[in-house]
């Protein structure tokens, strides 16, 4: 069985993000790191927001970059920012795990601000059932049409597992600067 | 239960002695049968008092007409009405009188004739409280519920949340949902409430008592007003709670009761015992339990005691589905569905969760939960009794008589007998003997109780020490048991000074004691209070000569066995365990200390005579303590006749009465016991707020026909408000009522800590105004620091909305130095470097400070002073002006703050003291206007020992003087008794401007001659370094004289051995599990310490300028706590390797200690390329 997997991390926002439509003025930057353990899934996501009113509005109206009161305090405030945040940075990605229903606990979110630069990072762990010796385990990333961001992609293997070939099974390196293309589907299978 | 047969024979003068003895063979028959033989009809009523017979009345009665009264014909409470708080709690419509019916009690001519001797009792939601709306007479038939009998009284508070605390207000009413608490924008807009909102809950305390029990029933009830479902606690404070450092987990929203029994009880909880000071503290200190559960004893009942008559008690109603500890029994283990969790005992007070809300309420949907209100008649045993039948628990009549186990006569009345479930096969605490319950004897030695069938243990104790244990087993039939207590040694005196004159004197019995090896730790540092006395079953905790033993030495070690006090007669009497003492006898700081050896066996009495000598007597100065409790106060009890005798017998000569929110006047009971020639006082009054600060103002007028005597409401009301008021009631005028603030750095209880007088400007602002430019500061200042109009002055201008401090500086005097508190002092300094602890260093360690600041520096914690003191403080306020640009000179003054006497967990009166002018010696013809003069002039001197001055010209302390030329000469002196040097020596310190003085420059030894001491000193202003004036400012200057001592003022001032439990450590207890709490050690104020002499003056500010004689405050550089090293001014003098603490004026160092230190997420570390650790590490600064 399929699922796809909407991410869950759209339902958890806490205000909404005025409309995208001049989205197309900037040239946002994407990073996707995808780690696959035999029992879980870990997944981060870090993005970029050109310099300009659309990061200045933000940053100012959650207060990014500025001291926050300690630790515990600018991650739930970053929380809060981010899961306004989180829609543009998840614009056209979907992520799937073949076979497989992934438990999702509450993702992390940070903010920070760099020279003008609004910049964010999600992660969030997809639990799964162990994976057993003879099995193989398959993530996939999925990009649309729409809103297509560039991103640099690397996903490879966590603890004892190892990515291999997904036509031939045979091990094979995780690429360091894959880019995820539009409107396609990328697969990267996994092992023991 | 046991019958007073006494009070009812007095009743009946009339009967003769043979008859007498025949009523009273036949009262114990009647006794001894348990129940009633006639049948009397019962009754159960409610109703609003009319007129003062229908009240309580006794010493700690505060009903008044307008008040509900509910009684049967068993017991008598009263509701408070609606109206300011009479006792130290916040609102009206809580229970602040409780009493068994007295039939031929003595009356009381302010209404009544009981004796009350309860404080106050309300129910607690988490920490929110009813702010009653009404108060109604509800017919029982009308509840509709089986387990009321509809022929009950029944009484109905119905009102909205109230804040226990106004700084948790806005966590507080999210976890109740009292109001619609706006999280959202909190987030994006702080700003401080300033009203409740609109109420989304309605709360009902509901007073149940049936006819014929002695207890009351207790619902309270939450009902849903509002037309959405309520989660409890609030989902949007479950995602903030991270910002305000707090993990919430599973929580269960707590509700239960807090419960002032009052200091005239003593409190007795199943476990424990009688020690709940440290029953209770080391349970969090061995507690790992996590949210949702919290540290506490689990119980089935609270249960008081008291010589007195009436004893008070609380249990809870069976509930499966809803009681807190048994829902959470994964974490507290076997518990019963009636049990509860007693958090904490502090100031009086203490509280208990019982039930837990439920996670959501649908609208119009109510929870209620059950508890009881017990009143007994003296003894644990009648409030365990009562609680036996509520729980439907079967019980067994277990009797007895306890006889002397030297002499065999049987005991009189109130002898102890403690009573243990029996653990296994031995009956000793090392077993886990738990005990469970205790009763007196009646005046023939008699006592009956009731028990669950099993095995038990008793203990017995009649004056003398606790017995061992001794076996016993319940079934189905009444058990009969002999008990033998251990005999009581006495030590009578005769005190007489020297005239010959009996004189009120202090006697002290002093013993020794091998100190014993700690298993743990093979030093002798096992604390004494595990051999050498039980609180656990009552006894008193024997102070031990110091707090800083050598753990390596096993020298025996002295300790108090007892104290008493002899009145003007001279004659002191005191029962002690048998064994070999030192009798000391004392009078104050101005006689000397007399000693005798004694040797008594068990029932031996040994007498003795005494004669002090008064060794000084400062001409022209009388002696004063400003701040002292008795019964009028919660959290004393100590009988007014006691009050005065304990003050005379310390050679105070002035006492200034201060309850807490109760006006007392001391002069009747000094006529009634003959202390007029040695003692004097004034009406005074302590105005308790419950987090905004304690005020003394005195002289005041007494209204001897209200209930608390003339004190008045504090309520949300700000400070000069506050002021006004208490000046207003000055029995001179309101210009001659002295203001002071009371233990101004005293956590909660402080004001310049609840107002966030800045420790180093003297200023001060609202939380929101210096908080960071970020939401999460904002957040944090607008939700978690006290608020109301207590605090804030709200200003709204043009769409713009301004936070104003409510602080007032319009106060008269400081008490910097309070009790043995030394630790509020002084700002916090750095402690020498060796004697850092293991925990301290680490934390400099991780906090990455490679080099540990200077000794001496005072430390910060973020932009704040760590832990500021009253003495700095006042410092400077006497370098720079008022924010109003108002020059304000604050006399400081020291005080016991005592509420008893001779016990080690308080002060003795007295100690400290201080001399003001009078012009004359003689207390006698003191008068009000007079002391006020005084203090308004600053003609003050604080002191703990040795008697101080200081001149100028012979102007004294509090003068302004001119400096001739630039120089001033200082005129010192010093007198002391010569046990308060003892085999040491004193030193004394010129303090200028909040700086002290080089010793090589001005001196510092004091040679004294037969007690006496005095030297000049000559200054030049010019002179002096550069930190102590502003630059190319006036060298205008104040000088303070300090002399301090290296002898330990034992047995006559008691070590500070036990640290006080402020309340909001009390409320720590509930926020530990939170992650508040957290100290490091070494790197806090220690509370314990031994005595030293101490004494300081008021200044004299000297003015250097020959066209002027106003005094220009000397305004020096500000430090300000700043990163890394300490940030000096560039006026340090240079005293080449050396340089003397003084010198670097109030350097201050940021040391990050953790105040609110919270918890961290925990985060598994793995390899750097792991996602996990990339996000960890992303852009971290």
């Amino acid at each position: 069985m399929i699922t796809r997997l909407i991410p869950i991390l759209l339902l958890l926002l806490a205000i909404t993000w005025p409309a995208s439509a001049d989205a197309h003025d900037f040239d946002p930057e994407r990073q996707l790191l995808v780690q696959v353990f035999s029992e879980h899934v870990d997944i981060m996501i870090m993005y970029t927001e050109a310099p300009g009113v659309r990061s200045d509005l933000f940053s100012a109206k959650f207060g990014v970059g500025a001291p926050a009161g300690n630790a515990e305090a600018k991650e739930f405030f970053d929380n809060l920012a981010g899961r306004a945040f989180l829609p543009r940075m998840l614009d056209g990605l979907e992520f799937e795990v073949e076979g497989e229903a992934p438990r999702t606990g509450e993702p992390e979110l940070r903010l920070d601000e760099q020279e003008g630069r609004l910049m964010a990072a999600a992660f969030v762990r997809y639990e799964l059932d162990e994976l057993d010796d003879d099995e193989r385990r398959t993530f996939i990333v999925r990009t649309q049409d729409r809103s297509f961001i560039p991103t640099r992609t690397v996903v490879y293997a966590g603890d004892e597992l190892q990515l291999i070939d997904h036509d031939s099974g045979q091990p094979r390196l995780a690429p360091d600067d894959f880019q995820l293309t539009r409107n396609a589907e990328h697969r990267f299978s996994f092992t023991r | 239960m046991v019958y007073d047969v006494t009070a009812r024979i007095r009743s009946l003068p009339w009967i003769p002695v043979v008859l007498l003895a025949a009523a009273m063979m036949t009262a114990f028959a009647v006794t001894l049968s348990a129940c009633q033989d006639v049948e009397e009809e019962s009754f159960a009523r409610a109703y609003q008092a009319t007129h003062r017979t229908q009240l309580i009345g006794g010493p700690g009665a505060l009903g008044e007409i307008g008040d509900w009264v509910i009684e049967n014909d068993e017991i008598r409470v009263v509701i408070q009405d609606i109206s300011f708080n009479r006792g130290t709690g916040l609102f009206g419509g809580s229970l602040i009188d409780a009493d068994v019916v007295r039939q031929d009690g003595e009356g009381d001519p302010f209404g009544g004739n009981g004796r009350d001797s309860f404080g106050e009792a309300f129910p607690a939601f988490f920490l929110e409280v009813i702010d009653p709306e009404e108060i109604v007479i509800v017919d029982a038939a009308d509840l509709d519920n089986p387990d009321i009998d509809d022929d009950s009284a029944v009484l109905e508070v119905r009102g909205r949340g109230g804040e226990f605390v106004t700084m948790l207000r806005f966590f507080n009413q999210a976890m109740v949902n009292a109001y619609d608490v706006d999280v959202g924008g909190l987030l994006s807009d702080p700003e401080l409430p300033d009203s409740d909102g609109e109420p989304l809950v309605q709360f009902t305390a509901r007073y149940i008592l049936e006819p014929g029990a002695s207890h009351i029933r207790l619902e309270t009830e939450m009902a849903n007003q509002h037309d959405e479902l309520l989660e409890f606690p609030h989902p949007d404070i479950v995602s903030l709670a991270p910002v305000l450092g707090v993990s919430l987990g599973d929580l269960v929203v707590p509700t239960g009761s807090a419960l002032g029994f009052g200091a005239m009880n003593d409190l007795f909880v199943p476990g424990i015992g009688y020690d709940i000071r440290f029953g209770l503290e080391d349970l969090y200190a061995t507690s790992d339990l996590e949210l949702p559960a919290i540290p506490g004893q689990v119980t089935d009942v609270l249960a008081t005691s008291s010589t007195d008559g009436v004893s008070y008690g609380f249990a809870s109603a069976p509930d499966p589905d809803n009681n807190f500890v048994s829902t959470l029994s994964d974490h507290y283990g076997d518990v019963d569905p009636h049990d509860m969790l007693f958090l904490f005992e502090a100031a009086g007070y203490g509280g208990a969760f019982t039930h837990g809300l439920p996670e959501e309420l649908e609208p119009e949907e109510t929870f209620t939960a059950v508890n009881y209100f017990v009143v007994g008649s003296g003894d644990v045993a009648s409030i365990r009794d009562e609680v036996y039948r509520l729980h439907d628990q079967e019980t067994t009549t277990v009797t007895g008589r306890v006889y002397d186990e030297t002499t065999g006569e049987a005991a009189g009345r109130h002898a102890n007998i403690f009573f243990y479930e029996k653990p296994g096969e031995h009956c000793h605490e090392s077993f886990g003997a738990e005990m469970v319950n205790q009763t007196f004897t009646n005046r023939d030695g008699y006592f009956e109780l009731q028990l669950p069938p099993g095995d038990y243990c008793f203990r017995s104790r009649d004056g003398g020490s606790t017995s061992g244990f001794s076996e016993f087993e319940v079934d189905d039939e009444t058990v009969n048991l002999t008990v033998n207590a251990p005999s009581a040694a006495r030590v009578e005196a005769m005190i007489v000074d020297q005239t010959g004159n009996p004189v009120p004197a202090k006697m002290t019995v002093v013993g020794e004691y091998e100190p014993r090896l700690n298993p743990e730790t093979d030093l002798y540092d096992l604390e004494p209070r595990h051999y050498l006395y039980d609180l656990s079953v009552g006894e008193r905790w024997r102070t031990s000569e110091s707090v800083d033993f050598d753990p390596e030495d096993d020298s025996p070690r002295r300790f108090i066995e007892n104290i008493e006090f002899s009145s003007a007669d001279g004659r002191a009497a005191v029962d002690v365990e048998p064994g070999d003492y030192t009798v000391y006898f004392s009078r104050g700081s101005e006689y000397d200390l007399v000693s005798k050896s004694i040797s008594v066996g068990p029932g031996q009495i040994a007498n003795l005579n005494a004669q002090l000598t008064r060794q000084i007597n400062p001409d022209g100065y009388l002696s004063a303590d400003y701040h002292l409790h008795a019964a009028g106060s919660i959290d004393s009890g100590l009988d007014y006749n006691d009050r005065v005798i304990s003050v005379a017998g310390e050679g105070v000569e002035v006492a200034v009465a201060t309850d807490h929110n109760y006006i007392s006047d001391y002069t009747p009971y000094i006529l009634r016991n003959n202390l007029q020639p040695f003692l004097r006082s004034i009406i005074g009054l302590e105005l308790t707020t419950m987090e905004a600060g304690h005020f003394n103002a005195f002289p005041l007028r007494q209204d001897i026909a209200s209930p608390n005597r003339g004190s008045v409401a504090w309520q949300n009301i700000p400070p000069q408000e506050i002021f006004d008021n208490l000046r207003e009631m000055g029995s001179v005028s309101p210009e001659d009522t002295i203001i002071q603030v009371n233990h101004p750095r005293d956590s909660i209880l402080g004001y310049f800590n609840q107002h966030y007088v800045d420790a180093l400007t003297g200023v001060a602002d609202l939380p929101v105004n210096t908080a960071g430019s970020g939401l999460v500061d904002q957040a944090f200042a607008a939700a978690l620091s006290p608020n109301g109009p207590a605090f804030v002055e709200t200003i709204e201008e043009d769409g713009e909305t301004e936070y104003l401090s409510a602080f007032s500086y319009d106060f008269d005097a400081i008490e910097i130095y309070n009790g043995k508190r030394m630790h509020l002092l002084h700002h916090f300094r750095m402690p020498p470097h060796d004697e850092l602890s293991q925990e301290a260093l680490d934390h400099f360690a991780e906090e990455g400070i490679d080099e540990l600041p200077a000794e001496g520096v005072i430390l910060c914690d973020d932009d704040e002073v760590a832990f500021p003191g009253g003495l700095d403080d006042w410092y400077n306020f006497l370098n720079y002006r008022s924010p109003d640009g108002e020059y304000r000179r604050y006399t400081a003054t020291g005080n016991s703050d005592s509420h008893h006497y001779g016990s080690p967990s308080d002060t003795e009166p007295g100690f400290p003291r201080n001399y003001f002018y009078a012009g004359h010696n003689d207390p006698h013809r003191l008068t009000p206007q007079a002391l006020s003069e005084a203090l308004q002039n600053h003609h003050n001197i604080v002191t703990n020992g040795p008697f101080i001055n200081m001149s100028v010209d012979g102007q004294p302390v509090g003068s302004t003087v001119s400096a001739d030329g630039d120089t001033v000469t200082l005129d010192l002196e010093v007198q002391v008794a010569d046990w308060i040097v003892g085999d040491g020596s004193l030193e004394y310190t010129i303090v200028a401007n909040g700086e002290r003085l080089d010793a090589d420059d001005v001196g510092s030894t004091i040679e004294l001659d037969d007690g006496q001491w005095s030297d000049s000193i000559t200054i030049d202003l010019d002179d002096l370094p550069d930190v102590h004036h502003a630059e190319g400012g006036e060298r205008d200057t104040w000088f303070v004289l300090e002399v301090e001592g290296d002898n330990n003022l034992f047995p006559v001032v008691q070590p500070a051995a036990i640290p006080p439990v402020p309340f909001d450590e009390a409320l720590g207890a509930i926020a530990e599990p939170f992650g508040f709490g957290d100290t490091v050690e070494g790197l806090v104020p220690d509370e314990t310490t031994d005595v030293y002499p101490l004494a300081f003056t008021n200044p004299i500010w000297v003015v250097d300028g020959d066209d002027r004689d106003e005094f220009e405050p000397p305004e020096p550089p500000h430090r300000s706590c700043e990163d890394g090293a300490a940030h000096r001014t560039q006026l340090i003098h240079d005293h080449g390797d050396h340089v003397h603490f003084g010198e670097q004026r109030l350097d201050a160092q940021n040391i990050p200690l953790g105040h609110d230190h919270h918890s961290l997420i925990k985060r598994d570390q793995g390899e750097l390329r792991d996602v996990r650790a990339i996000f960890d590490h992303w852009h971290l600064h």
